[in-house]
């Protein structure tokens, strides 16, 4: 390689290798609503969320249903990441979660317990 | 936040940046593609300057602000711009004229590689930053959102948020790369200050190598870089960067013509600083500088120079009336400061404390590194050597900066006297100074050590 053509090459070779690397750990990660979601998995503030929705009269006749099967304190709320979620704070443990989980199965409810939002 | 938003900004850019090729040629043209390579930094900032100032006007006229707006003007500015580069006898070359691999030399080739690498993480960063910036979420990116979703400045909205006087050149800029990217983006929205800092970087570069020993471009542009406060902010939605970036090229462009005295780079100069005074209202102050500082270094050939950097003055001026008359006709003032006039003498007791507050913010190692140490040497070793025009200019372009930050702070008693963003803007303020040191210290060092500087082989 001639010496005029040296330089070049290392410029190219660093523009090239940085993105290069970082890209080998994986493709470029675009957040989405999926990383609204923080599944619990210790003890802390956690939240029992019965759905997500786009629109609010899904997410109102949602709550309907949930409180009709006894979850009462559900509300609706925005998800930040322009959604709305049914959800019942408080719940104070892991273990905790899981029994209202349960619970909330055997009345044909699913539930993902997530860590609340900060 | 996705893929085809990153795609509508690139192109969105590169529409920016034909339309400053086009400018460039109407100004200058070009010998050589390898030329208009170097240059096609300038040419995207000019570019970026001359399309969001019509904007602005459309603006302020009521033209219904969409995507055919968008890329009309940007079309109708590069075909008259074609026009009167044809009409002024520029010519394109051939193709295979100037297609030689440029000289780089190892010293510029380490620094450029790094350079790169910084800018290409900055994009990572840019990328998913998040709207925390209080002016940015405040006022800035709501005003883009505006005009994105109403097609113009809605006279209730603009009414009732802080700061209507700031010009909508920034507001419009977003607008457009929210029409591009397909959606009031703004996480992605950062990315449009990565590509406007991009294009600062490369304009610097390419006004300055070949002209300059790469030992003292490239460090002090990469030092500049490195500082905590442009690393941390450069990609934030607001105008505060992008006002350093035009003044510095604009400053620069003026300090090459002291040098070389070619009508284009003041005609450059003078787009430059229209969209200086219609990105913020220190716009005014930093155009103003630059005139000035020009008038001085030049008293005694005033006759041939006077009137050709006035008319640049003047030019600047008239971009921002139309915005003038348009906040008189809506009644919405003129954002003038607290204690203005003889308010100042009602506050005396903050005039030390302001001049304190500016030159230790200049100076604060944790914020912008040695960038204000190296220019001041630099403007101290180019007059020890015996040049006087630039260190010269430098100097009025840094003692009217340090009187504007003083005068920021005396004139709003709001203010506190303090590097606190939430009370003070001077940090961002004295971004001024920073951003032009790249664009200047090399140019003095240059002339310190009695390098010569070529005259640039314009057509």
């Amino acid at each position: 390689m001639s010496r005029r053509l040296l330089p070049i090459a290392l410029v190219l070779a660093a523009a090239i290798a940085y993105p290069v690397a970082i890209v080998s750990g994986g493709a470029p990660h675009f957040p989405d609503r999926s990383d609204c979601v923080d599944l619990a998995t210790k003890d802390g503030e956690i939240d029992a969320v019965f759905g997500r929705f786009d629109k609010r009269s899904d997410a109102a006749a949602r709550l309907r249903v949930v409180l009709g099967r006894g979850f009462t304190g559900s509300k609706i709320e925005g998800d930040g990441c322009g959604r709305l979620k049914v959800v019942v704070h408080g719940i104070p443990t892991l273990a905790v979660g899981k029994e209202l989980a349960a619970e909330a199965r055997r009345v044909g409810l699913h539930v993902t317990l997530e860590h609340a939002a900060p | 936040m996705n893929a085809h938003s990153i795609g509508g900004l690139f192109a969105l850019n590169m529409l920016l940046l034909a339309v400053g090729v086009t400018i460039l040629y109407a100004l200058r043209g070009w010998v050589s593609w390898t030329e208009l390579a170097r240059l096609s930094g300038v040419a995207y900032m000019l570019g970026v300057a001359a399309t969001s100032v019509v904007w602005v006007f459309e603006l302020i006229v009521g033209i219904s602000f969409g995507l055919v707006t968008i890329i009309g003007t940007g079309a109708v500015l590069a075909v008259v711009a074609s026009f009167a580069g044809h009409r002024v006898g520029h010519r394109l070359p051939g193709i295979r004229v100037g297609m030689k691999i440029p000289r780089l030399s190892f010293v510029s080739a380490i620094f450029a590689a790094a350079t790169i690498v910084y800018l290409e993480a900055a994009f990572r960063a840019a990328r998913l930053a998040g709207l925390y910036e209080f002016d940015a979420w405040a006022f800035w990116v709501p005003k883009a959102k505006a005009i994105y979703y109403f097609g113009g400045l809605d006279e209730q909205f603009f009414r009732e948020l802080i700061n209507q006087p700031y010009p909508p050149l920034v507001p419009a800029l977003e607008a457009a790369a929210f029409h591009f990217m397909g959606a009031p983006d703004v996480v992605t929205l950062h990315l449009q200050f990565w590509f406007l800092f991009v294009g600062f970087t490369a304009a610097v570069v390419g006004l300055l190598s070949g002209r300059v020993p790469p030992l003292f471009l490239w460090p002090s542009l990469l030092l500049m870089l490195v500082t905590p406060h442009v690393g941390g902010h450069f990609y934030h939605p607001t105008a505060d960067f992008l006002i350093d970036e035009l003044f510095a090229i604009a400053a620069l462009l003026v300090a090459l013509w002291l040098i070389d005295r070619k009508d284009w780079q003041l005609l450059g100069a003078g787009i430059l600083l229209a969209a200086v005074v219609l990105t913020k209202r220190e716009g005014y102050a930093f155009a103003a500088s630059v005139i000035v500082a020009a008038l001085v270094v030049t008293a005694r050939e005033r006759r041939a120079a006077w009137p050709k950097l006035i008319a640049v003055g003047i030019v600047a001026a008239a971009a921002a009336l139309p915005w003038r008359i348009f906040l008189g006709v809506r009644g919405l003032g003129g954002g003038g400061p607290e204690a203005g006039g003889t308010g100042l003498f009602s506050n005396l007791d903050r005039a030390w404390p302001s001049l304190r507050l500016a030159v230790s913010t200049l100076f604060d190692y944790h914020l912008w590194l040695l960038v204000t140490p190296l220019a001041v040497v630099a403007i101290l070793a180019a007059f020890a050597a015996g040049a006087r025009v630039l260190p010269l200019y430098t100097t009025l372009l840094l003692v009217f900066a340090v009187v504007a930050f003083t005068y920021s702070t005396w004139a709003f008693p709001s203010l506190g006297i303090s590097k606190e963003p939430a009370l003070n803007p001077i940090v961002r303020l004295t971004g001024e100074v920073v951003l032009l040191t790249p664009a200047l210290v090399p140019l003095l060092l240059a002339s310190a050590w009695r390098r010569a500087l070529p005259v640039v082989e314009d057509p």
